[in-house]
Order: structure tokens, then C-alpha cells, then sequence
């Protein structure tokens, strides 16, 4: 086969590769990914601390204190998840651009797309409870 | 000799890494939350855009009308101030937003010019977050401690 052919063949059939220039970009993304998932991870650790500081409060409340700590390690949840997949991302690119990885970028992109799905999916539902709420306290106001 | 060729064209052009279907895959999905996450940056930049010019204007009306002979000064200054708050929410929706549409259409199009246009925003609204958040802390961390020692001084 043709060099050219080859080349051109590669060119035409939706092949797109990572060239310097993107890898040069990927790697700064890599850098601030990793920043904001430490500090992710140092919040959360702090809202962790504190969970556990008022966990005796919660357990002397009864009932209502157990529903408290639920929310409260829901909402801890809900904060870990993105900076894992931040985490998860940087580290994976890394490996990526080190070993000249497929396999590791695939990952690496997949933990994004969850990030990115993730913050999604929460802001439609903040909004839709926000909504909720809304109608509920007009309907309260008018009757 | 076409072997040795094909290893040049591999060092010259990339390291053999290449958007492969998979990668695709993910970089749509990404495009479409980002768009939409970029879309309510907007709607929200908008409402405090709507607010600061109802809000500013009553401020700055109340304190030009007070007897402190700053206030006509402190008007114009709290409007500088949201509009440098709303710009510094701006720039990252605006990067989140070009990345979204080029890499869209890099990949739709198989454009490699565009997919790394879609790339290089994608670097600075990552850039620009990181940033944003550090100066956000630093300052958070300075009020507190400014309060603290505030605190301490008035005793």
C-alpha cells in the first residue's frame, strides 16, 4: 500500500488524532482538574468532620436527628462524586500522555463525561425542586 | 522502507493517539452537558444582570439621598463591582460554551482544526475555574481572618 494512500485513507475515514497541540492543552486541563479536586476533597473532608460534630446533637434529637444525618451524608455524596471523577480524570490523563495510553484516555474522558453528566443531572434536579417549591409556597400563600 | 516511513509519520504527526469511536462517544455526551451547563450560566448571568440594574439603581439611589457625603461616590463603585462580579462568571460560560460548539463540530464534521479549537477552550474554562476558585478561597479565607482579628482589636 501507498504511503499516501494510507495517510489519506486514515484522513478521510474520521480519523482524528491527538496532536501536539491538543496534548499540550489536555495536559494544563490535567493540572486545574487535579487542583479543584483536592480541594473537592478537602471540603468534603471538612463537612465530613462536622457531620460527625453533630452527630451526637442528631442522636439525642430522635426520629427527626436520623433523617438530619441521612441528608446530611447525602449531600456529602453528592459533593464527593465530582471530585473523584476530577480526580479520576487528572490521574487517568496523566498515565494517558505519559504511556501514549488509548485505553487510559478512553477512561480518562469517560470519568469527564460522568462529571459533566453528573453536575447536569443535579442542576435540573435543584431546579425542579426549586420549581416545586415555588408552586407549593404560592399555593400556600393563595389558599 | 514504507515501515520506517509509517514510524516517521507517527513520531512526526502524534504519539499514535487518535479520537477513536469510544472517545467520540464521550466527547458528545460531554458537548451536550456542557452546552446545556453553559446555556443556564447564561440564563443566570442574565437574571443577575436584570438584578443588578434594579437592585443598583435603588442602592445607589438611597445612598446618594442619605446625609453621608460619600454616598453619591458608593453608587457607581457597587455597580463597577457586579459588573466585574457578572464578568468573572462571563468568561468561563463563554469558554464552556465555544468548547461545546466546536468539538461538536469538529467531531461532526471530522474537522481536526476545529476539535483542537473545542480543546484550547476546553483548557482555558478549566484554567480559568481553578483560578477563579483559588482567588475565591484566598479571599473567603482572608475575610475570616480579617473578622478575627477585627473582633479581637474592638475588645
Amino acid at each position: 500500500m501507498d504511503i499516501n494512500e494510507i495517510l489519506d485513507t486514515g484522513m478521510s475515514s474520521g480519523k482524528m488524532i491527538i496532536n501536539e497541540q491538543m496534548k499540550a492543552d489536555l495536559k494544563v486541563t490535567k493540572t486545574w482538574t487535579m487542583v479543584l479536586a483536592i480541594l473537592g476533597f478537602i471540603f468534603s473532608a471538612l463537612a465530613l468532620i462536622s457531620t460527625f460534630g453533630s452527630l451526637v446533637g442528631f442522636s439525642r434529637a430522635g426520629a427527626s436527628g436520623l433523617v438530619g444525618m441521612v441528608t446530611m451524608v447525602f449531600m456529602l455524596a453528592i459533593y464527593i462524586f465530582p471530585s473523584w471523577c476530577l480526580w479520576k480524570y487528572s490521574q487517568n490523563l496523566e498515565a494517558a500522555l505519559i504511556g501514549n495510553s488509548q485505553v487510559l484516555l478512553n477512561t480518562a474522558f469517560l470519568y469527564m463525561r460522568r462529571y459533566f453528566k453528573f453536575i447536569g443531572i443535579l442542576i435540573v434536579v435543584f431546579f425542579s425542586l426549586f420549581l416545586l417549591m415555588f408552586i407549593f409556597g404560592g399555593m400556600a400563600t393563595i389558599f | 522502507m514504507s515501515i520506517e516511513k509509517l514510524e516517521i509519520i507517527d513520531r512526526g504527526e502524534s504519539s499514535g493517539l487518535s479520537i477513536n469511536p469510544e472517545l467520540q462517544d464521550h466527547l458528545s455526551v460531554i458537548c451536550k452537558w456542557a452546552k446545556f451547563l453553559a446555556i443556564i450560566g447564561i440564563i443566570f448571568i442574565c437574571l443577575g444582570f436584570i438584578s443588578m440594574l434594579l437592585a443598583g439603581g435603588a442602592m445607589a439611589t438611597l445612598l446618594a439621598s442619605s446625609t453621608v457625603g460619600m454616598g453619591a461616590a458608593i453608587g457607581p463603585m457597587i455597580t463597577i463591582g457586579f459588573l466585574l462580579i457578572i464578568a468573572m462568571y462571563f468568561v468561563p460560560v463563554l469558554y464552556l460554551y465555544r468548547f461545546s460548539n466546536k468539538t461538536k463540530q469538529g467531531i461532526q464534521f471530522t474537522n481536526q482544526e476545529l476539535l483542537n479549537g473545542g480543546m484550547n477552550n476546553f483548557r482555558k474554562f478549566w484554567k480559568f475555574v481553578g483560578i477563579l476558585t483559588i482567588v475565591l478561597l484566598v479571599i473567603n479565607i482572608v475575610t475570616v481572618f480579617g473578622g478575627i482579628i477585627a473582633a479581637m482589636s474592638m475588645r
